[in-house]
């Protein structure tokens, strides 16, 4: 009994090592062509959609293996692309690099300027809507970044608790968002404490937090501004003025929470009329939303005086090309096979995310999907008035400098909007003088 | 042939061997210290005088990272809470692990048990126990404003005031450290003499005497220990207001580790954040020479 189990694990080993033996010689056989590894986000629909391309072009490639890998843990997508650049780690393609640090990637030589690849330029140029195109280009006039998807910012309203709370229309403007607010917002039980507000947004003090709130909401008011000019500050106006006085407002009368709920309160605990968010919310709303959750998206509520399309933040990525890269024109023919017609049909059916693609609802590629998810067409239609973030290194440090003071006016009152501007301004003048007109 | 004495020379090879074999054995110390203390030591020593983002070379900077550090009213303020925590947070520590630890060293029902249960945030990972403090002070639905709701008291926004964030990041801190504290108290008052006890007792001590005459002035080397090492933690308070706050509301949860931590990951300015470093390395090393003084002057 003893000889046979001996054997047989024997026997296993042997097995384990040939398997292994001929794992080696088909990698070996492999690394005889161009070998090109790609860096995906971690999230399980973006990891099922490159898993799906990447297999299909090494069906289709055999000269080009592309090796998939999530990109690797850490608190921040930026952090993680940032020390895998310092430390010589990073990818040959990343599809998911925020838009904020591709200055500092650039700026370092890290990524690849597009132009400098026979043709990528312009294959960009007619894939991506030129007004959103506009706001990938760097300060030299380069683009290091292929706009790939992005993620319009609206309002999703639970229409159900509107309607109770004697409220029949999306708001539109402040005025219309203020009565709605007002209705809704309410002591249910009489205990002191408010058990219904307007909209859920998250007061923590991290400027990434003010992409959410504060920065959809000074697009919209000013109608697709950005916060810089080129290295100029361009967000001392009375509109930002009026977005800070609109949110202290919201907050002191309750409308918002000055702290963040435990678990979901908008679709499981329902103790909120509003969130702010964007089209991949869709799939997780229709999982967990009870039977009487009715709900809609609206646009960004703007000043009453307010006349012109509607804008919001588009919460874009894009894709970049590594300049450690020894394959350009390889890494090049992926990506553009990766944000082809085809590939942006697979990333709207398996992610719900949409691809910055200026035709993108007239192409009858798309129209059976838009047909079967009405919901999405919202977004799609916001596409092209979405405005992304602008090109400058320092760029986080003017959102930190604005989510301070959004902090200290906005949640806690403890100033007024002009001053808390003011020194918004001036410390982010600061900041660009000493570091972010390179 | 030179004649060579035998016993001289079995004396010196073994003081060889043994020299040889003490620079082997202490080799692996040494090689440690040399890559993750030394060398990040003398690297952060030439960052401060230069610009680095990481992924880009190196850029003279000369004395600007001074220049910044000293008009930067985040870095001050970033000392001044860190400084209100410790005042707040080391008085309780002390207070609290020294009643528990008296009350642990009394012949009391399932004290092992206690003792254990004392210990065990110590152990728990930062990280969890915070997360799950987050909920405790959630103002909405959190257990302790829920608890507050039945004595009709006000609900208080642990953590979303600019008031009660600090204090209430000291409270939990307590809690996750207190039982290290306990021990080395507990440690502390077994070694009291039990004669003084029963000494005190025949002259009709209470507890409470016996507690402020006797064991408070015997185990008074174990106070300043105590005091020393949370001082030390205080200075390098970063998990909690990282998970619990992120620094605010209004940067008033903001620690120097925290605004080190930012400075080098959240904007990559690793010279201006060696150079917060060395400041807060130079603030704390002043505490530590001050409480040194003092520790001597008990001695």
């Amino acid at each position: 009994m003893v000889r046979q189990r001996a054997i047989a694990v024997s026997t296993c080993l042997i097995l384990a090592s040939i398997g292994l033996v001929l794992l080696s010689c088909t990698r070996s056989q492999e690394s005889d062509g161009v070998q090109l590894l790609l860096w995906s986000s971690t999230n399980p629909p973006e990891m099922e959609h490159a898993r799906a391309l990447v297999t299909e072009w090494n069906l289709a490639h055999p000269d080009t293996f592309v090796t998939l890998q999530p990109i690797p843990e850490g608190r921040s997508g930026e952090e993680v692309l940032i020390i895998a650049a310092a430390g010589g780690t990073a990818p040959d393609i990343c599809t998911n690099i925020p838009p904020i640090i591709a200055p500092l990637l650039a700026d370092a030589g890290s990524l690849l300027p597009l132009d400098s690849i026979n043709g990528a330029r312009q294959a960009i140029e007619a894939r991506v809507p030129e007004e959103v195109l506009a706001t990938f280009i760097d300060n030299d006039g380069l683009l290091y970044q292929i706009p790939w998807k992005g993620n319009p910012i609206l309002i999703q309203y639970n229409t159900t608790m509107l309607h109770d709370a004697g409220v029949d229309s999306l708001p539109q403007t402040w005025s219309e968002f203020a009565i709605a607010a007002d209705k809704v917002t309410v002591d249910l039980d009489g205990d002191g404490a408010i058990d219904r507000r307007m909209t859920l947004f998250n007061p923590i003090s991290e400027w990434r937090q003010r992409l959410f709130d504060f920065y959809p909401f000074f697009i919209a008011s000013t109608g697709g501004e950005t916060l810089l000019n080129g290295t100029e500050v361009n967000f001392d106006r009375l509109e930002t003025e009026r977005v800070f006085r609109f949110f202290q407002n919201g907050f002191e009368r309750n409308w918002f929470s000055r702290s963040l709920p435990v678990g979901d309160p908008f679709v499981v605990g329902e103790k909120f009329a509003s969130r702010i968010t964007g089209p991949w919310n869709i799939a997780y709303t229709e999982r967990f939303k009870g039977d009487n959750f009715e709900y809609e998206y609206g646009p960004i509520p703007v000043p009453d005086d307010y006349v012109g399309p509607k804008f919001t933040f588009g919460d874009p990525k894009s894709i970049g090309i590594f300049s450690t890269t020894d394959h350009p024109d390889a890494a090049w023919a992926f990506v553009d096979f990766y944000t082809s017609r085809s590939a942006d049909l697979r990333l709207l059916e398996i992610t719900s995310q949409l691809p910055l693609r200026r035709d993108l609802l007239s192409d009858s590629l798309y129209t059976e999907f838009f047909s079967q998810n009405p919901r999405m067409v919202q977004f799609a239609e916001q596409i092209p008035n979405t405005r992304g973030f602008d090109q400058n290194p320092v760029l986080q440090e003017v959102f930190d400098a604005i989510a301070m003071q959004f902090d200290a006016v906005c949640v806690h009152s403890r100033r007024t909007p002009e001053e808390g501007v003011e020194k918004a301004a001036n410390r982010s003048r600061t900041i660009l003088r000493l570091r972010g007109n390179k | 042939m030179k004649y060579v004495d035998p016993a001289t020379r079995s004396v010196g090879g073994l003081a060889k061997q043994e020299a040889h074999a003490g620079r082997v054995l202490i080799a692996p110390y040494i090689i440690f210290f040399l890559i993750f203390s030394a060398y990040p030591l003398i690297f952060s020593l030439i960052l401060v005088f230069h610009h680095w983002s990481i992924v880009g070379p190196l850029e003279w900077a000369g004395l600007d990272n001074f220049a910044e550090l000293i008009s930067d009213e985040l870095f001050w303020k970033s000392i001044v809470n860190t400084l209100f925590f410790i005042a707040i947070h080391v008085p309780l520590q002390v207070v609290v692990a020294l009643l528990l630890a008296a009350i642990l060293n009394e012949k009391i029902p399932a004290r092992s048990f206690f003792r254990a249960t004392f210990f065990l945030p110590v152990v728990v990972s930062g990280v969890a126990v915070t997360v799950l403090w987050k909920q405790l002070f959630s103002t909405d639905a959190g257990l302790f404003n829920q608890v507050l709701a039945w004595f009709d008291i006000a609900r208080v926004p642990w953590l979303s005031s600019p008031e009660w964030a600090m204090p209430s990041i000291a409270i939990m801190a307590t809690w996750k450290n207190v039982g290290l504290y306990v021990i080395l108290f507990l440690a502390g008052l077994q070694n009291v003499p039990r004669s003084q006890y029963e000494a005190a007792e025949m002259d009709g001590a209470g507890w409470w005497a016996k507690f402020r005459h006797i064991t408070v002035p015997a185990i008074n080397p174990v106070v300043v220990i105590v005091l020393i090492l949370s001082t030390l933690g205080g200075f390098s308070l970063f998990i909690e207001p990282y998970v619990l706050t992120n620094g605010g509301p209004m940067n008033s949860t903001l620690s120097g580790v925290l605004y080190i931590f930012k400075q080098a990951f959240g904007f990559f300015r690793m010279g201006y954040a060696a150079t917060i470093g060395l400041a807060l390395a130079v603030i704390v090393l002043t505490v530590v020479l001050i409480q040194r003084k003092f520790v001597e002057r008990e001695d």
